[in-house]
């Protein structure tokens, strides 16, 4: 364990006190986790290609100086929603900051304290149903250690059965200055049988800070549940964002995921879905523009445990200036897993000397009857295509731009939500000129 | 197809053929590791203090480190001191100067084996560097090579007779401490090939070796070493097939392989080793690190391997793309049943302008078996127009068994160029049903969709290799299916 684990370990409380008993088992198991193991090294293999070097820079305390935190009345108006929605909930430092009533009748919305007060259905076992790392490779899950052995904050969804949740917009941002803070938070959506939700996370601070989130996102999806899951990050280039999102689906049910990573200084995610009941889809889409000094490292993994199951995989990246991009997406064929059709797809342009793509297509596979294919590619904008449009009149700036909008958009393009897409490939304009 | 099954589990217990022991009477260390046996080993060979000081220093640096564990693979913890690390035919003093003069019944296992040393060597046009055990016991071709200015020799000669050439380019590619099990090798390797080829000299004929492990409960450590000077060429095989035993054997074996300016070395494998019953008792242990440095301008390395033997193999051929405008390429069919696993790939690191770099993997996997492709690309900053394009296929037979993929891609140019696509499939219902209606048995047409499926790396094969390659396919898979 290092200096900053080590450091980390000794400033972490775990929140005692509230809860149930089971809960304060769960935390207590957690801190015990991590202050055995800490926090991931370029060692750990799901971490060989992010270190945490922006954290330690930042000096990133665990407890926050009270001076220091701006009170929410005093804190600058948060991100603007990328289109306008009727729900939304606002988190500030991974807290609750306010929230709209009017919800559809079978939808519940709470703050997680109080979903553990009501003891909300279901919840025990999704917060009990966090996945660890293998017993060697523990500190590869030392955030979600961090996050469960603080676990207080947090949003909690739930969806009854058959009923039609709409569009929540969770808005992240935080308001430390001075100092630079790591903040937990957990949100976890409920979605019984038959019920449809779609989720838009936005993660955006208006002014460069440099904290770091360290959020979790578990998903829990009954047969036939349907859940779109959107995220929108445009964090600052000192900003940490370390993100975690596991999805449990039942037979039948269908998991969407569109995320556009166009900022950030330091940002993780690791998607999991794990399609436990027969017939089940996940289809995971992405697009992430680097510049400056950013580095994204999306970690994407299906697991197929039933057969009939059916997984895609489609990422675009484009990276310049001293921008790292990392991309692993893994498709585990569990045996019995019969009929499962994966696919994935993975392309990345490559602009600038100093910038750098790191992409690990993995398949590994134990059943019969399987078809899985996955490309990855890495290279540069057709120079042909550049000649073209600059041969009807547009400089070489406006070529390439138009050509690497394009292949984000084929991203935003798969929303099924025009309005959404646009706004999204709107903001994803806003990135571009840097990008060279 | 259910009908098939009793002819195809008959199909699927065939005994491995090629399992017998010969009966020759082996000088053998005790089991054990230390450093007199690394002294021992450097002693008998007569070897200069240099040699002795490098392989110190290597033992030295294996006793520091830890085997790996990243691999896809099951393995059971290796004794590293039940093993003997030295054992060679008793003749060794006064060896056979030609073939002749080789122990009959030595010749008689190579026949056994399907390799008629005089025959296929003269025939085939192929010199051969038969290794028994650990020391070499037959050149032949040696005068022909030497006309055109070619070394072909065991490690042991060159150390004798060339220490000028061993000592400049060994260790150069795979460096002592490069893995746990380069630094065990360099610590005890036995023997080996060494070839190499002047500046200028296209080789007059493609050099062969076939090993074979023989003694009980020793580990062989392979040595090869093969310069080729500025506008060489090269095509060397390599093959082997391993006596049936019960221990689990251990092989660890080093390969460098160094072109200069224009030069160009073509590496075949054929791997046939003991791969354990059909319930997984026994089968060799095989942990190779093979690479290459293609560190002139427009050099060029071409590894080819036909993997179906071992209970594991552990093997990345590798390419370091030094010198500009080099080309470095890997194609390789990796057969795994029973309860074979196989965690095997290559590596290709761009360094010089233009460098180009092909991969070719096709994996099979049926019974138990897991078999899993591992590969990286790197390009690096000054990698400028770099290429490379890789095609990883596996397919299933069954379904217990395994097939996975690891591409690492590493790129740092932004004018290189990488194409990565993988498929993972089982043998077609409709493809089958196709062949059966035609009249074709079940047997036959797995044999022939495999084939296919395996094609694009059998044309790389030199002739005499890809009709053997053929056959060991047909027979390490036919009845996998049902």
């Amino acid at each position: 364990m290092n200096d900053f684990s080590a450091q980390l370990a000794t400033e972490l409380q775990p929140a005692s006190g509230t809860g149930p008993d089971w809960l304060n088992a769960l935390r207590q198991a957690a801190a015990e986790q991590f202050r055995s193991h800490g926090l991931p090294t370029r060692k750990d293999e799901a971490w060989k290609y992010t270190g945490l070097g922006v954290l330690t820079q930042n000096e990133i305390r665990l407890s926050v100086p009270a001076d220091t935190i701006i009170a929410p009345a005093a804190s600058p108006a948060v991100a603007r929603p990328v289109v306008a929605v009727e729900q939304q909930v606002t988190l500030l430092n991974g807290r609750i900051l306010n929230r709209s009533e009017n919800l559809p009748s079978g939808v519940a919305l709470l703050a997680l304290d109080e979903a553990l007060d009501t003891e909300v259905d279901g919840l025990q076992a999704l917060l009990e149903s966090l996945p660890s790392a293998k017993k060697k490779t523990l500190s590869s899950t030392g955030f979600s250690a961090l996050n469960t052995a603080t676990l207080e904050n947090g949003v909690v969804i739930r969806v009854a059965s058959g009923v039609d949740g709409g569009r929540v917009l969770l808005s992240w941002s935080t308001s430390v200055e001075k100092a630079a803070c790591l903040f937990n938070s957990r949100v976890c959506l409920i979605l019984e049988p038959g019920a449809k939700l779609e989720l838009l996370e936005q993660f955006e601070t208006p002014r460069d800070n440099k904290n770091t989130s360290n959020i979790v996102v578990q998903a829990a999806l009954g047969e036939g549940a349907a859940l779109r899951h959107v995220r929108l990050q445009q964090e600052s280039e000192t900003t940490g964002l370390i993100t975690r999102t596991e999805v449990s689906q039942q037979a039948g049910s269908d998991y969407r995921y569109y995320g556009f990573d166009f900022g950030g200084g330091l940002v993780r995610h690791d998607l999991h879905c794990m399609l436990l009941g027969s017939a089940a889809k996940a289809s995971l889409n992405g697009a992430y523009l680097l510049d400056g000094n950013r580095h994204v490292d999306n970690h994407a993994r299906v697991d197929h445990m039933a057969p009939d199951g059916f997984s895609e995989q489609y990422f675009r990246g484009v990276a310049g200036g001293s921008g790292k991009a990392v991309f692993n997406t893994a498709v585990y064929v569990h045996p019995g897993a019969d009929g499962t059709e994966a696919k994935q797809s993975n392309a990345n342009i490559l602009l600038s000397k100093r910038a750098e793509i790191d992409t690990k297509p993995e398949l590994e596979i134990y059943a019969d009857e399987v078809v899985a294919s996955h490309g990855a590619t890495v290279g540069q904008l057709d120079e042909q295509a550049v000649f073209y449009l600059r041969s009807r009149g547009l400089n070489q700036e406006q070529a390439r731009q138009i050509l690497t909008t394009a292949f984000c958009r084929s991203v935003s393009d798969r929303l099924a939500d025009p309005q959404l897409a646009e706004a999204i490939s709107e903001r994803m304009m806003d990135v571009m000129p840097q990008l060279d | 197809m259910s009908n098939e099954t009793s002819t195809t589990d008959n199909l699927v217990k065939q005994k491995y053929q090629h399992g017998f022991v010969t009966d020759i009477e082996s000088e053998t260390l005790p089991p054990g590791l230390s450093e007199q046996v690394v002294r021992a080993i450097s002693a008998r060979k007569n070897e200069p203090e240099w040699l002795l000081e490098w392989r110190l220093k290597a033992y030295a640096q294996w006793l520091e480190m830890e085997q790996p564990d990243w691999a896809h693979l099951n393995i059971e913890a290796i004794d590293f001191q039940a093993i003997s690390y030295y054992s060679a035919p008793k003749a060794d003093k006064d060896r056979p100067q030609s073939l002749d003069e080789v122990d009959p019944k030595l010749l008689e296992t190579y026949d056994k084996l399907g390799v008629p040393l005089h025959e296929r060597a003269r025939l085939a046009g192929v010199a051969v560097d038969a290794v028994f055990d650990s020391v070499s016991v037959g050149t032949t071709f040696k005068k022909e090579l030497g006309k055109a200015g070619v070394i072909f020799c065991s490690f042991s000669e060159a150390v004798q007779d060339h220490p000028e050439l061993v000592k400049k380019y060994l260790g150069t590619v795979v460096p002592q401490r490069d893995n746990f099990f380069a630094a065990l090798n360099s610590a005890v390797f036995t023997d080996g090939s060494f070839v190499f080829i002047p500046k200028g000299v296209r080789c007059p004929m493609e050099l062969s070796t076939y090993f074979r492990i023989n003694a009980a409960e020793t580990g062989q450590f392979e040595r090869t070493l093969i310069v080729a000077e500025e506008g060489a060429y090269v095509s060397y095989l390599e093959g082997c097939t391993a006596p049936m035993r019960d221990e689990n054997q251990l092989h660890a074996a080093v390969v460098e392989l160094v072109t200069l300016e224009d030069a160009s070395i073509k590496y075949s494998t054929v791997q046939n080793w003991y791969p354990g019953d059909e319930n997984g008792v026994g089968g060799i242990y095989n942990f190779v690190t093979k690479r290459g440095d293609c560190r002139g301008a427009r050099s060029r390395i071409s590894w080819t391997q036909v993997e179906t033997g071992s209970a594991i193999t552990w093997k990345y051929p590798s390419c370091i793309l030094r010198g500009d405008d080099s080309i470095g390429e890997f194609y390789s069919v990796a057969l795994t049943n029973n309860f074979q696993q196989a965690d095997t790939g290559t590596k290709m690191i761009h360094i010089g302008k233009n460098t180009r770099s092909k991969i070719i993997s096709k994996g099979i996997s049926a019974g138990h078996a897991q078999n899993a492709y591992r590969g990286l690309v790197r390009m690096t900053p000054r990698a400028d127009n770099a290429r490379n394009y890789t095609q990883c296929d596996s397919m299933l037979i069954g379904k217990k068994c395994g097939a996975h993929t690891f591409p690492y891609i590493e790129v740092r140019n932004p004018s290189a160029k990488v194409e990565h696509e993988a498929t993972t499939s089982r043998i077609g219902e409709d493809q089958l049903f196709y062949c059966l209606q035609r009249g074709i048995s079940e047997e036959d047409a797995v044999s022939m969709i495999v084939d296919g499926f395996c094609k694009q790396v059998f044309k790389e094969l030199p002739m005499e290799f890809a009709v053997e390659a053929k056959a060991l396919l047909e027979v390490s898979l036919e009845g996998a299916v049902g």
